[in-house]
C-alpha cells in the first residue's frame, strides 16, 4: 500500500512539474506573439493617436485582427467631432428659422 | 423660411407701430393690426417693415407701450447673455473670432440695450418712446443679425476645425492602406477607392468652411440689415453642404476600417 501511495505521489509531482513547465512555455510563446509589430511599429502606418484631433493614447488603440494597424477608435473620435458640428449647425438653423425675437 | 417672414412681419409691427403709431398718436392697440398701410416717413429702415400695425402709443396707451418696450429690451439682454455664453463655450472658435464676437456682444450691443433699459422708464411722451423703440430694433438687430452671426461663426469655425482633423487623418489612413498592401489584404482596392472619395469630400468641405467665411460673417452689422440676410443664408448653405461632405467622408472612413480590419 505504501509503495502504491509513493508512486502516486511521484506521478502527481511529475505531472505538476510538467504542467508548470508547459505553462511557462506557453506564456513565453504568447510574449513572443505580443511583440509582433502591430500598432505604431510600422513606420508607414502611424497611429491615429498621432493626429491632433485624437486623444486616446496609442497603447489603448484597438488593433484590428491580423496585426493590422487600423485603429477602430478613430471612428469614435471622428464621431465626437461631427457631433460638435451637428450641435452648432442645429443651433444656427434653429435661430435662423425660428428666431427667439422678431428683430 | 415661412416663420422668419412671419417674425419679421411682427418685427415690422413692433418697429412700425412704435415708430409710426407713436408719432401719429392715433388710438389703437399696440402691435395688433397689420392691415393698415404704413404711413409715409414712418421711420422704417427695412423692406421687411412695410407691414404696419395699429398705432401703438397714445396718451391713453402710453404705459402699455412703454411696458412692451421694456419687456422687449429685457428679452434682448437675455438673448445677448445667451450669445456670450455660447461664444465662451465654443472651443473651436478661433481666438480672434471669439474676441470679435465678445466685443460685439459685450461692448456694443449689451451696453446699448442696457442704456435704453435705463432711459425708457423715464420716457414721458410717445415721441421719446418711439425714438427708443426704433433704436432698440434698428441700431442693434439682436435677433436677426447678432444671433445668426454668432451662431454661424461658431458653426463655421467648428467646421473648419473638423475639416482640419479629417485632413490630418489622411497620412494615417494612407499608412493603413500601405500596410494592408504589404500584407496581401484582398480589400485594398476597395479601401483605396473609399480613401480617394474621403480625400475629395474633405477637400470639398474645406472649400465650403473657410476662415474667410467667418470674416465675412463678422463684417455684417445692424445697419446692413436686411442685406445681411443673404450672407447668413449663403453661409448656412455652405455649412450644410460641408456637413454633408464630412458625413460622407466619415462613411468612407468606416468602410476603410471595415475593409482593412
Amino acid at each position: 500500500m505504501q509503495l502504491v501511495t509513493r508512486r502516486r505521489t511521484a506521478v502527481a509531482l511529475l505531472l505538476g512539474g510538467a504542467l508548470t513547465l508547459g505553462a511557462c512555455g506557453a506564456a513565453g510563446g504568447s510574449h513572443v506573439v505580443s511583440q509582433t509589430p502591430a500598432v505604431g511599429a510600422t513606420p508607414s502606418a502611424p497611429s491615429a493617436a498621432s493626429t491632433p484631433s485624437t486623444s486616446a493614447p496609442a497603447s489603448s488603440s484597438a488593433t484590428a485582427s491580423g496585426g493590422s494597424p487600423v485603429d477602430s477608435q478613430t471612428l469614435n473620435q471622428v464621431d465626437a467631432e461631427l457631433g460638435g458640428l451637428d450641435a452648432t449647425l442645429n443651433q444656427a438653423n434653429t435661430d435662423i428659422d425660428n428666431p427667439q425675437g422678431d428683430s | 423660411m415661412t416663420r422668419p417672414r412671419t417674425h419679421r412681419m411682427v418685427l415690422g409691427a413692433l418697429a412700425t407701430s412704435l415708430c409710426a403709431g407713436i408719432a401719429l398718436g392715433a388710438p389703437g392697440v399696440a402691435f395688433a393690426d397689420s392691415s393698415t398701410p404704413a404711413p409715409a416717413g414712418s421711420g422704417s429702415g427695412s423692406s421687411t417693415d412695410a407691414a404696419p400695425s395699429s398705432p401703438a402709443c397714445t396718451p391713453s396707451t402710453f404705459s402699455q407701450a412703454q411696458q412692451a418696450v421694456e419687456t422687449a429690451l429685457a428679452d434682448r439682454v437675455t438673448q445677448l447673455n445667451t450669445l456670450a455664453g455660447r461664444v465662451n463655450a465654443a472651443s473651436a472658435l478661433t481666438a480672434g473670432d471669439k474676441s470679435t464676437l465678445l466685443s460685439d456682444v459685450n461692448v456694443t450691443e449689451l451696453p446699448g440695450i442696457q442704456a435704453l433699459q435705463t432711459k425708457v422708464p423715464t420716457d414721458t411722451t410717445c415721441p421719446q418712446l418711439r425714438q427708443d423703440a426704433h433704436s432698440m430694433v434698428f441700431d442693434y438687430r439682436v435677433y436677426v443679425v447678432m444671433t445668426p452671426q454668432t451662431d454661424l461663426v461658431i458653426a463655421n469655425d467648428t467646421a473648419v476645425s473638423v475639416v482640419s482633423s479629417f485632413a490630418a487623418l489622411e497620412p494615417t489612413i494612407a499608412g493603413w492602406i500601405q500596410y494592408a498592401q504589404g500584407h496581401g489584404n484582398k480589400n485594398v482596392a476597395d479601401a483605396q477607392a473609399a480613401f480617394a472619395d474621403y480625400q475629395a469630400k474633405v477637400t470639398a468641405a474645406g472649400s465650403l468652411a473657410t476662415a474667410s467665411q467667418s470674416a465675412t460673417l463678422l463684417a455684417q452689422n445692424a445697419a446692413g440689415y436686411p442685406g445681411d440676410e443673404s450672407v447668413f443664408l449663403q453661409a448656412r448653405t455652405n455649412l450644410s453642404n460641408a456637413h454633408n461632405d464630412l458625413y460622407t467622408a466619415r462613411a468612407d472612413l468606416a468602410k476603410i476600417i471595415t475593409d482593412l480590419a
